[in-house]
């Protein structure tokens, strides 16, 4: 509100012209898909950071938060990437004033680069295994966007009736600005909700891939698929008890509570164990 | 940030009457039962966005249909004997969980609350609330007045079962009122403007009750219907009265029998009862493991979650 004065360091002249917005989201981001999909795409676009959101007035600061061991300080920050025509704003999800902060970026991005469409990307816990694929599941802003993007066997249309999460309330300020809007909530099995889940991001760049003829190579994505889907198939092999709760999944099967947890506490400890 | 109004509206003479959330709901029951049952019109709201966060999404298809805020919205009445609108506030902003809101977006919200009033010709102004008080849960609650000036409250002192402040309370005269329902007062004093609060009577022990007090709004709602020269019917509040009373009851029960002895006094008492600061603190602090103990149906509600995110 009024305490906010420019919130936005602008480093740079915009370079792009009517670029597509990607927005992820790092905070609560299950499957790590928001802040893995933008860490991507900077490193394969060797993409440029041109301006960032002031946090102050948007978050918190009582003190230190870190992940994995490292001090994290909220940050929402805009970069180009030339080569696809594609503008990045990675962020965290502002804890207050979120219409203004919605509002200051959106100005930024229509009013600088023309910016008529944009894309988010949530993950969404879900019970099944990495074994299938991801499904993706949409929300928009515009009526027509349901026939540009229709469903299929990997997409389906959203019905909600609930609280809103930070990428809704964007697209529908976003409608009013004129700006089209997606949100792309891609399935990630419930037991890779704290880690990265590399298949749900590949799930969301073949969309883009396809939709916006990005030719993003996805190599080293793959690479991740593997490794990732190796280790849990050794985790398998050497414990019983997850063996058996995946396989209940794959059948469809319902977990409870207490099976929930000891799969994503056993993953979690695993994957993180072997880490890289 | 603004306010939006609907049509232009040639009103003679007219008044406000206004009311956000607070303890117990008490103003703002009142005040949206008062809009509803002259059959207002909405003519008017605040734009919710620089003061809320939305609290719904509705998602079709998956074309977001709608979001909604909490709302903040004028209505009009052309009463047969005044001119009258209404602004209903369902939240206060800066509530964040508090029983009040405040800071800066108070301000500026009551600031727009003025500014659209005085371009409806407005001079007069009344608010509501709770009035937090060392009464009796089966006693009548009586409707505590403050004014901007004495003629003023001399004026809805004719009310019957309207008191002001003065003679209801061991602090005489003096006191605050919390949040935009006293914030808006002090601000259209400063803007010239004649200004009540008719606030409705609500036990201290159940000042922090998660569940509205519809009594004392029915109160206030009979001292509103005489400001405004207008017969109401009081149904509706008789039946919730009725079910809160069920809950308050199982409460009140549980009291310790020296408390409860203490406590029922005030039923024959129009000063503030003999209970001490102590026994009424104790009260206070023992609601939330009384309303533990109630069956969930009386409770709050079960959250059925089983939907995708949007």
């Amino acid at each position: 509100m009024t305490t906010i004065k420019n919130p936005l360091k602008v480093y740079q002249k915009p370079a792009l012209f009517h670029p597509v917005l990607l927005v992820g989201w790092q905070t609560q981001d299950v499957g790590n898909v928001g802040t893995g999909i933008m860490n991507y795409l900077q490193e394969a676009c060797q993409a440029k950071e041109v301006a960032e959101v002031d946090p102050l007035g948007f978050f918190a600061f009582e003190g230190a938060i870190f992940k994995n061991n490292l001090i994290q300080i909220p940050e929402s920050k805009f970069y180009e990437c030339a080569e696809n025509n594609l503008l990045l704003l990675g962020s965290d999800e502002p804890m207050y004033e979120k219409y203004n902060f919605i509002n200051t970026t959106l100005n930024y991005c229509r009013d600088e680069y023309m910016v008529s469409r944009l894309f988010t990307f949530n993950g969404h816990p879900s019970p099944v295994t990495h074994h299938g694929s991801r499904s993706i599941f949409l929300v928009f802003n515009q009526l027509k966007l349901g026939e540009e993007f229709p469903e299929n066997e990997q997409v389906e249309h959203v019905s909600w009736d609930g609280p809103p999460a930070m990428s809704t309330y964007l697209l529908w300020v976003a409608q009013k600005k004129g700006i089209s809007g997606i949100t792309l909530w891609v399935e990630v099995p419930f037991y890779l909700s704290s880690i990265e889940d590399p298949a749900a991001i590949k799930s969301i760049f073949s969309f883009l891939n396809a939709h916006l003829d990005l030719r993003i190579d996805l190599s080293r994505l793959n690479q991740k698929i593997e490794r990732q889907n190796r280790l849990l198939q050794e985790l398998c092999d050497t414990n019983p008890e997850v063996a058996e709760k995946m396989q209940k999944l794959d059948q469809e099967e319902e977990l409870e509570e207490n099976e929930q947890v000891f799969l994503s506490k056993t993953v979690y400890e695993y994957l993180q164990s072997r880490k890289q | 940030m603004g306010f939006v109004l609907h049509k232009e509206l040639d009103l003679e003479d007219p008044v406000l009457v206004c009311s956000w959330s607070g303890i117990g709901n008490i103003g703002l029951v009142a005040v949206d039962n008062l809009q509803y049952q002259v059959s207002a019109q909405e003519i008017g709201l605040i734009n919710p966005w620089h003061f809320f966060d939305p609290r719904n999404a509705v998602v079709k298809n998956g074309f977001i249909e709608s979001l909604e805020f909490p709302k903040s919205k004028f209505y009009y009445q052309n009463l047969p004997n005044k001119d009258s609108v209404f602004f209903v506030g369902e939240e206060q902003p800066g509530q964040m969980g508090k029983m009040h809101g405040g800071g800066e977006k108070a301000y500026h919200m009551a600031g727009l609350v003025l500014e659209a009033a005085e371009k409806l010709g407005i001079k007069k102004i009344y608010t509501s609330g709770a009035c937090v008080a060392a009464v009796h849960h089966q006693v009548k609650p009586r409707v505590v007045a403050v004014a901007s000036s004495e003629k003023l409250l001399q004026e809805v002192k004719m009310i019957p079962n309207v008191y002001s402040m003065g003679e209801t309370s061991e602090e005489g005269g003096e006191g605050v009122i919390t949040g935009l329902n006293g914030l808006l007062l002090a601000m259209a004093q400063k803007r010239g403007l004649e200004t009540a609060c008719l606030m409705g009577e609500i036990p201290d022990w159940l000042s922090r009750a998660p569940f509205p007090y519809p009594r004392a709004s029915q109160s206030v709602m009979e001292a509103f219907a005489h400001v405004l020269g207008i017969d109401l019917d009081f149904t509706f509040f008789e039946k919730k009265t009725e079910e809160i009373d069920k809950v308050i009851e199982k409460l009140y029960h549980k009291f310790p029998e020296k408390v409860k002895e203490q406590y029922d006094e005030r039923k024959t008492e129009l000063q503030p009862g003999p209970i001490t600061h102590e026994e009424a603190e104790w009260m206070k602090a023992h609601l939330d493991d009384f309303l533990k103990n109630l069956p969930k149906s009386e409770g709050e509600d079960d959250n059925d979650d089983d939907q995708k995110p949007t």
